[in-house]
């Protein structure tokens, strides 16, 4: 088996997330632990029932940052591999909107970078969620913001 | 000169366009351009507040002068994961 020196993988998708060929791709003789995180979509936020998420990102941006990301990662943790996974579009209760795969020599640095990594997505990449809930309403989440700015439609 | 704005995700709702163009004198700060599209664009107001501007693959500071033949959008607070 021949290994490749560096597997750089950033992708913004429009289809179901496949979790096993990134961790199959983290696994790596160097790597010692593999870290997967996987973002799915959650039915109940309170009382309120979620049907699906719709997600869009501001696409160059967001690869810019993204790899932005991944290049601050490895220079703050030693790491094999670095493998970031956002689906866009329609993400139904239960699939994966996201996935955060790192690899690394020894397990406590691959939970850090992972957990690094998607606090640092959320905050900072341009991608943005809409709820869409039972009643038939949506919304798109803005954090910080109210609802109440005309972003809700029936 | 002719500013043209990308729009994404609420804003991109509420103003029912993915872009939105704003007449600015050149030499203008993206402090400026917030007040111009604040007052032209009444609805996306309360929003923009919260947002940041970006250039390019940049995201930029109020100081900075605008650039028309920059790629330039609003970013509103984000939400993926």
């Amino acid at each position: 088996l021949s290994w490749p020196e560096e597997l750089i993988l950033i992708e913004l998708v429009d289809t179901r997330i496949q979790i096993e060929p990134l961790i199959r791709a983290a696994s790596r003789p160097a790597a010692g632990a593999v870290v997967a995180f996987v973002g799915v979509t959650r039915e109940f936020t309170g009382t309120k029932q979620t049907v699906e998420l719709r997600y869009e990102s501001y696409r160059e941006l967001a690869l810019a940052r993204l790899a932005q990301l991944e290049t601050s990662a490895r220079e703050r943790w030693s790491l094999v591999e670095c493998i970031v996974v956002h689906r866009l579009g329609h993400v139904p209760v239960g699939e994966a909107s996201v996935a955060v795969v790192v690899s690394s020599a020894h397990r406590q640095v691959a939970f850090e970078a992972a957990g690094w990594l998607i606090d640092t997505l959320k905050r900072d990449v341009p991608i943005w969620k809409q709820e869409h809930f039972a009643d038939g309403s949506r919304e798109w989440i803005h954090p910080g913001t109210s609802s109440k700015a005309g972003l809700t439609a029936d | 000169m002719k500013i043209e704005i990308l729009l994404f995700a609420g804003l991109r709702e509420i103003e029912g366009t993915d872009q939105i163009a704003i007449e600015a004198p050149s030499g203008i700060k993206f402090a400026d351009l917030r007040l111009l599209i604040s007052g032209q664009h009444p609805r996306l107001r309360y929003l923009l507040e919260a947002s940041r501007f970006a250039a390019g693959n940049c995201m930029v500071g109020e100081e900075q002068l605008v650039d028309a033949a920059d790629r330039i959008a609003i970013i509103p607070p984000v939400s993926g994961g």
